[in-house]
């Protein structure tokens, strides 16, 4: 085998490797999933790079100390998927913008209404 | 003055000669008159007055009339259906279809409304653009009406999202309002279930026998509305508390303004 071909081998068998283990640790931005305004699906908050959380996840001891950044703690996840992470704070931004549409509505329901002049 | 005004008043004053003019009553019979006299045509002269108006300046005066009052619904509802068109992950297309149809409809009436050689026929023609087709009294309220609808649901979607998330947390607080969050989102989804189909339901015909029938409809959209707004109140808190770190304390949760009551007695505290 050539050592361009063991070189291929050796950064394949690396990248597999911190693909099976998770890591990345921060270092690297989890890939995020854009969704217009108003048009998002919960689905739609990352689902290629957050496992889903299980709400029968056992919870962590009430006494043991939350995370600096997840507040609870016993759910596994970290930088943007952490609860009140990135991805929550997108999930909140799709919720306004969707009341935003709400309201957008309703004026513009009412607006129409005023113009019917018979 | 303005110029507008200016044409306007000369406008006036051409209608005023050609009837002056013509001196012939536009109809004959006074109840079709005062029936005329009582529409929303500013064009149409009252019965009475000394300006009854020409048949054939009358007929024009309805038909520019009707012409500008198609031309405005033609307008809103391409619009409309642009906006439908952004609307996603949400069946509009009932609304999109009578949209379309109404288009085509006022589209033919207005050839219908142009061929007219009587004013009285072209007053009774012009008429049906308001009783057959509500277009600003309904079809765009229900439009939008829906619309909001399929906001409401996204966003209980994303919140019962969230709710999931969160509820597997070991912070009672932040799981306690987690609950009156997905409670109060749920509660909107709620009272919008099966509105969209009641909304498309309503015809022209229904509205003119129940002018106010939409306003139960804008009211529990208002009331869904709060809901949403009490669960995001609580998300609020919640993003607070995770951020603050305060994981496992005994943190206060204020209760939210909601349609539902707290899902704890813990949620009532503060």
């Amino acid at each position: 085998m050539s050592a361009p071909a063991r070189l291929a081998g050796l950064a394949a068998t690396v990248l597999a490797v911190a693909a099976l283990s998770g890591c990345g640790g921060g270092s690297a931005k989890p890939a995020t999933v854009q969704t217009p305004a108003g048009g998002g699906s919960p689905s739609a908050t990352s689902p290629l790079s957050v496992p889903a959380p299980s709400p029968t996840a056992a919870p962590a001891p009430s006494g043991s100390a939350p995370s600096a950044s997840a507040g609870g703690g016993s759910v596994p996840q970290t930088g943007a998927a952490a609860p009140g992470g990135q991805d929550d704070t997108q999930t909140l931004n799709q919720i306004d913008s969707a009341l935003n549409n709400i309201d957008g509505s309703l004026g513009s329901a009412d607006s129409a209404s005023a113009q019917e002049t018979n | 003055m303005t110029r507008q005004s200016l044409i306007r008043i000369g406008a006036g004053v051409a209608v005023a000669g050609l009837v002056a003019l013509t001196a012939t009553p536009a109809f004959a019979d006074s109840t079709t008159s005062t029936t005329l006299s009582t529409t929303s045509s500013s064009v149409v002269p009252r019965h009475g007055s000394a300006s009854t108006g020409s048949g054939a300046a009358l007929l024009a005066a309805i038909q520019a009339k009707a012409n500008a009052d198609i031309q405005a619904r033609l307008t809103a509802l391409r619009g409309a259906i642009g906006v439908l068109g952004g609307v996603k992950n949400c069946d509009v297309s009932p609304l999109v279809s009578t949209a379309q149809t109404d288009i085509s409809m006022l589209t033919a009436l207005q050839g219908t409304i142009d061929a007219d050689t009587t004013a009285q026929k072209a007053h009774a023609d012009a008429q049906t653009i308001f009783t057959q087709f509500r277009v600003f009294a309904l079809v765009l309220p229900v439009d939008q009406m829906v619309r909001a609808t399929c906001a409401i649901n996204e966003a209980v979607t994303l919140f019962d999202g969230l709710g999931s998330k969160w509820s597997g947390l070991s912070n009672p607080a932040v799981t306690t309002l987690a609950a009156q969050m997905v409670a109060s989102a749920n509660a909107s989804g709620a009272l919008v279930s099966g509105l969209p189909g009641t909304l498309e339901g309503i015809t022209p015909q229904t509205w003119d026998g129940q002018p106010t029938i939409l306003k139960q409809y804008r009211s529990t959209l208002q009331t869904a509305r709060g809901d949403l707004q009490s669960a995001r109140n609580d998300a609020r808190q919640i993003v607070a508390l995770l951020h603050s770190g305060r994981g496992q304390g005994q943190s206060s949760v204020s209760s939210s303004t909601s349609s539902v009551a707290p899902t704890t007695s813990t949620a009532a505290a503060a």
